[in-house]
């Protein structure tokens, strides 16, 4: 089985995000970027499947750091790493990299495309069912397990409230990970610096194919407290707020 | 003598049962891998001296040290009726005599057989009756044993003795086989007859003895010499490097490790004096350093198909270690647990073998430097809250470069302590300057986690950045950057003068530069952090400035090399408390409670901090106790004096 | 134009948002607009039961099925898309809409926005304001009809429930489509909330990830004991295996409304959001101001969260006695 799988290179969560000057961007010159976390998990999938039943495995890395994180996936098992090419400086849009993956996953007889179920970039769309439309092949999102046996794939999807919701399909097929079988593995400092002559490839991207697109005007950070009472910032006279608070509601224990 | 074919016989066949009963340990040995430790002859010496001579570590434990003194001193004794006994039939006409062998010789024998015998009633006692914890996990089968046959030894040596003067011979060099001379004729016994019995016996318990020793824990009669004298002479901080011939980072078989370690497993006495104070132990982690040392013997012993991590030695097990280095400390043969460890670490983190909580950490160490997740932008923001700048060290030359680490810089519960030693470095005049953001951790759990790679990386890019700036000395505020700089970093060929803040502090007071405001005598306790103590020997700093700032200090039971560990050490604060019954942390808050009279626990690591902080939180005791960094102690006179919390003391 | 509203149910129940797509939909609409909703389930009754809020709807019945799988639901509602030539199609954002939303704008070429919290219609422009970055940056967004947009569940108040006049229910079989899709249902699983049900909880404290480890989750639930609280806890909190499953909160964990909600370091990304926003009483605890769980805080406190759970803790202590 052949997997491609994609890693999107995304703003650091932890980080504070400020917006850039014209404001329809974000400010990407201090930020730290860091691998989609949903994509880490999809990684981890394919090196499952790889470890359970043989597959080749192609990663394919997008944004700033691609070449980190492929020589980190590289470690984990990756056979084929790649860096797909982007415009420095830009958002990721799922919306725009999906027929660039589409390309790639045909020429290559790609039998299992898997990603990220979201990225913090997805705002116009997201990534598994734009390229499982575009390559026209069944596609589901949301996964925490995958199993595949021959061509056969059998799939669980978490839902709200803990619904888990079992699938089973044929490849070629399309798949939005949330969770890996297995969280993540850990790949050690000697086992990167080995990994970090594995050679590199590159891609060009494709044009997206689409005509029209909605855009973004402006950015901005969402307007603070709402209703909202702020307390501070010192635990002292929070924590005795909080106990008026409590009692003045009913809800300070007897 | 017609006695002397026989005895050839049996001896022969005991020194091949022997043999063949060791033949595994011995090719074991032979074929692992090298280890450097023969250089420094006379220190080697010397400790082997302290260590078996002044029975020093035995005798912390008065009962068992003197006990097994007298054991040990009259086992010495006792063998030259060994000699007598074999010598003087193997080789007929071979007799002690001409030194004293009847004389003086005689009636050491006969009052150390009494001796030996008390020993042995003691031992007894103490494993029957007493029963100490450390001694559960312990195989008592082997110990019962081995009492057996010493008490066959003595006794049937006594009864030969006793048969010989009872036949006539002269009984005056042995008042004990004399007296019972007197019991053997009442009940009527044959004497020259009984002495044959009781010599066979004798020798038979002897060479019993010696086939049953390959097999038993009582290989430390003849290994624990050695195993002191080819102890690690490095500095007790630099954690083992990995081998350049070993192609894989770590250790997942028993013939992986050197012979020293190998060495070791075989040394181990089972005395459980490790497990006795072993803080994962202690919280019901599955480790015991003493299990730990068993269990890779009894494999090394009997083969199993069982991988050595994983198998042998669980995860969790490994995992458990804080690296506290107390079971080291309170070996009495010097067996090295924590390289063993390490190395097992390593092989597990190479696997991809490791927790969640590890995982983030360390994932977050590759990425930023910091085990947090935070940026290396916000490092030094801790700065920005203090009344005056902090020199930019990469920017020009300070006489102190003061290595801040993770927890000082980042957790908000500490920063402020952090803030503290800033303003009290600042009131003494000390040049000092930070890395800012070029600091990364230190590396000195990463690397007792297993981390060795990782630990490469941090610990070069540290050195680089430390190398291109200009500075006398440097400074940590956390024990375990002081450890991996002024330890680990040899490997790198840094040689930098480290020291820790209580250090520095301590000396700005006796040079008069630090004028502080001095307490009214409260009574405090501190606990020795195992990365200062136990590893580096800064015991002596601390208490310094605890009394200066005017304040009695009491210290806990455990304290010093004794100190127990808070459980956070070696990479333990990254991970869950999954199967912990009583926290390090909580146990120590209660050994602090329990002395009834201090106020505050003062501390000198970060970690300690933390730790320490949350266990007086989860016991309710944040009335009773407060959780005080040392540097929060010292106030500068001139400024204001500390306000020492409402404490009811009980 | 007609706007279609995308409702969704399973295991013979409908989904609250449905009601909030609608509603969404309707509030959209300028003179000679219709509003048609669209089902695909089992539930047929059930939706024309709730949905008279829609001019019409639409139901695509698979009488036999707990559950439609995402696929055969984005290509019963292509087939209604080419049959209705609508200018708006609104779609949960919900484990079934993240499947079907790009499918439909990959194959119609048209624009989509997701994560859509606002949406204002001057003809056929639309602007609408969007989460990004986890909640922490709003979009405001230009479109041109026809488009797509997923709209997050509880962004819209529901429309009133209402039965729909038959009349303007239209039955299509789904089980043709059904039939030869490629995503086959073999397993649907509901847990069995014995061991603990946040839901039905008057009071919860979460943790999030400023908690920073596993080791001080105690510290929280030592203060949920004191409070009478259960301890629950955001995604990634559940995800590094600090909390069990049952204890989440959010999108993919429980859709929580106790009387008393205290978050502990939680960000309040808008999945954790949408599962607790409807909380009596909100107290937040985050050192980072801009944390979008103020947004929904009735009270927040920006103070280092350790402090504060020893200093809570201390008073309700003393209060109690203990």
């Amino acid at each position: 089985m052949n997997i491609l799988v994609v890693l999107r290179m995304i703003p650091d969560s932890a980080g504070e995000l400020q917006l850039a000057e014209d404001g329809r961007a974000i400010d990407r010159e201090w930020l730290d970027f860091q691998l989609n976390d949903f994509d880490d998990h999809a990684l981890e999938e394919a090196i499952l499947l790889k470890e359970a039943g043989g597959a080749k495995v192609m990663a394919v890395a997008i944004g700033e750091g691609a070449k980190r994180v492929l020589q980190m996936a590289a470690a984990r098992g990756a056979d084929e790493v790649v860096a797909l090419q982007s415009e420095e400086d830009a958002m990721i849009s799922s919306r725009e990299i999906a027929a660039s993956i589409a390309a790639m996953a045909r020429a290559r007889s790609v039998d299992l495309v898997l990603c990220g179920v979201q990225s913090s970039e997805d705002v116009f769309g997201q990534l598994a069912p734009y390229v499982g439309a575009l390559l026209d092949c069944p596609h589901v999102s949301g996964t925490n397990r995958i199993v595949a046996n021959g061509a056969m794939l059998r799939v669980t999807q978490e839902r709200g409230a803990g619904v888990a919701v079992t699938y089973e399909l044929a490849t070629p097929a399309v798949l939005g990970v949330q969770t890996a079988s297995k969280a993540p593995r850990y790949v050690s400092g000697s086992k990167l610096r080995e990994a970090s002559k594995t050679p590199i490839g590159r891609a060009t991207p494709e044009p997206s194919g689409f005509e029209r697109s909605a855009e973004i005007i402006t950015l901005r950070l969402p307007v603070q407290g709402g209703s909202g009472e702020i307390l501070g910032d010192n635990a002292d006279t929070v924590a005795d707020r909080l106990v008026g608070i409590l009692a003045a509601k009913g809800l300070a224990r007897n | 003598m017609a006695s002397t074919l026989p005895l050839w016989i049996l001896v022969v066949a005991a020194l091949v049962l022997t043999s063949w009963r060791a033949r595994r340990y011995a090719v074991s040995l032979a074929r692992a891998p090298a280890a450097a430790r023969f250089d420094q002859p006379m220190r080697r010496l010397e400790g082997v001296m302290v260590a078996i001579g002044l029975h020093r570590k035995m005798l912390r434990k008065p009962l068992s040290g003197v006990l097994h003194a007298i054991i040990f001193v009259s086992f010495f004794v006792l063998f030259t009726a060994t000699i007598d006994a074999f010598g003087s039939r193997l080789f007929p006409g071979f007799s002690l005599g001409v030194i004293g062998g009847e004389t003086w010789i005689a009636a050491l024998q006969d009052i150390f057989s009494v001796l030996m015998l008390v020993g042995v009633g003691l031992a007894l006692y103490q494993r029957y009756v007493l029963r100490p914890a450390r001694f559960e996990g312990s195989n008592g089968k082997d110990a019962a044993i081995i009492y057996v046959l010493i008490v066959l030894i003595v006794v049937s040596l006594l009864l030969e003795a006793a048969a010989r003067i009872e036949g006539g011979a002269d009984g005056s060099w042995r008042p004990v086989a004399s007296a019972v001379a007197g019991l053997l004729g009442r009940a009527g016994i044959s004497a020259p007859a009984a002495e044959e019995v009781f010599y066979w016996i004798h020798v038979g318990a002897i060479l019993a003895f010696l086939v049953y020793i390959p097999g038993s824990k009582h290989r430390h009669m003849f290994l624990a010499a050695p195993n002191i004298y080819f102890r690690n002479l490095e500095p007790r901080g630099l954690a083992p490097a990995v081998p350049k011939q070993r192609e894989a980072p770590g250790v997942d078989s028993l013939g992986m490790f050197d012979w020293k370690q190998q060495l070791d497993l075989l040394s181990c006495t089972e005395c459980g004096r490790c497990q006795a104070v072993c803080p994962a132990y202690a919280a019901g982690l599955p480790l015991s350093p003493k299990t730990l040392i068993t269990d890779m013997r009894d494999a090394l012993a009997a083969p199993t198909a069982l991988p050595l991590v994983g198998g042998v030695i669980a995860d969790e097990t490994l995992w458990a270690c804080t690296t506290c280095r107390a079971c080291m400390e309170a070996c009495p043969v010097e067996i090295e647990h924590l390289p063993k460890i390490i190395d097992m670490r390593r092989h597990l983190v190479d696997e991809g073998r490791v927790s969640p909580g590890l995982q983030d950490a360390l994932s977050n160490l590759t990425r930023l430097g910091n085990s947090m997740g935070k940026p290396s932008k916000m490092r030094a923001r801790w700065t920005k809250e203090l009344g005056f700048p902090v020199k930019d060290a990469r920017e020009e030359p300070v006489d102190v470069l003061w290595f801040v680490g993770d927890y000082a810089s980042y957790d908000p519960r500490v920063q402020e302590i952090t803030r503290k030693v800033a303003e009290l470095l600042t009131a003494a005049g000390v040049d000092f300057g930070i890395l800012f953001d070029a600091e990364r951790n230190s590396g000195n759990d990463v690397r007792r986690a297993g981390e060795e790679g990782l630990f490469e990386t941090l610990a070069q890019s540290n050195i680089d950045e430390i190398n291109a700036c200009r500075f006398n000395r440097i400074m940590t505020t956390d024990p375990h950057s002081l450890n991996a700089l002024k330890n680990d970093y040899r490997h790198f060929g840094a040689a930098f003068e480290v020291l820790h803040y209580t250090a520095l502090l301590a000396e700005l007071i006796a040079d008069g530069k630090l004028d502080l405001h001095v307490a009214d005598g409260a009574r405090v306790t501190y606990h020795d952090p195992c990365y200062l103590g136990r590893y580096n020997g800064g015991f002596d700093a601390p208490r310094a400035l605890i009394r200066s700032a005017g304040y009695t200090l009491h210290d806990m039971p455990r304290c010093r090399e004794n100190s127990f560990c808070c459980g956070a050490g070696g990479g333990r604060i990254w991970q869950g408390d999954d199967g912990v019954t009583e926290r390090p942390s909580e146990n120590r808050i209660r050994e602090a409670l329990s002395l009834g009279d201090v106020a505050y626990f003062v501390v000198a690591c970060p970690k300690d901090k933390v730790m320490y902080t949350a266990a007086t939180d989860a016991l309710g005791a944040t009335g009773k106790l407060k959780v005080v960094d040392i540097a929060e102690l010292l106030v500068p006179r001139a400024s204001q004096a500390l306000d020492m919390p409402a404490v009811e003391t009980t | 134009m007609k706007l279609i509203a995308c409702t969704e149910g399973h295991s013979s129940k409908i989904e609250a948002f449905s009601l909030e797509m609608i509603a969404a939909a309707r509030s959209l609409v300028e003179a000679g607009d219709e509003v048609v909703a669209f089902f695909a389930g089992a539930e047929a009754d059930a939706a024309s039961s709730l949905f008279g809020a829609a001019d019409r709807l639409l139901v695509a019945r698979a009488s036999k099925s707990e559950l439609i799988p995402a696929e055969t639901y984005a290509r019963l509602l292509r087939d209604v898309i080419d049959a209705e030539a609508p200018g708006l199609v609104l779609v949960p954002y919900s484990a079934n809409g993240l499947d079907v939303a790009a499918d439909i704008a990959a194959r119609t070429g048209w624009p989509l926005i997701s994560y859509v919290n606002e949406i204002k219609r001057d003809g056929d422009e639309l602007t609408v304001v969007a989460q990004m970055y986890g909640g922490k940056i709003l979009a405001d967004c230009a479109v041109r009809l026809p488009a797509i947009l997923m709209v997050n569940p509880g962004a819209f108040a529901e429309a009133a429930a209402s039965p729909i006049d038959s009349a303007k229910v239209s039955m299509i079989d789904a089980e043709a489509v059904l039939a030869g899709g490629k995503v086959k249902m073999v397993d649907i699983d509901v847990p069995d909330y014995a061991d603990v049900d946040l839901t039905k909880a008057e009071r919860i404290v979460c943790v999030g990830r400023g908690i920073g480890d596993e080791a001080s989750i105690d510290l929280a639930r030592n203060l949920a004991t004191l409070l009478g609280a259960e301890i629950a806890g955001s995604r990634p909190v559940v995800d590094n295996g600090w909390l069990p499953k049952l204890r989440q909160v959010g999108k993919s964990g429980q859709k929580v409304k106790p009387k008393l909600y205290l978050a502990l370091g939680v960000s309040g990304a808008p999945e954790h959001l949408e599962g607790m926003s409807q909380a009596d009483l909100i107290i937040a605890v985050n050192t980072d101001p801009k944390a979008p769980i103020f947004n929904v805080a009735h009270y927040g406190a920006t103070c280092d969260l350790f402090d504060l759970v020893a200093n809570l803790g201390d008073r309700l202590r003393a209060g109690s006695g203990r």
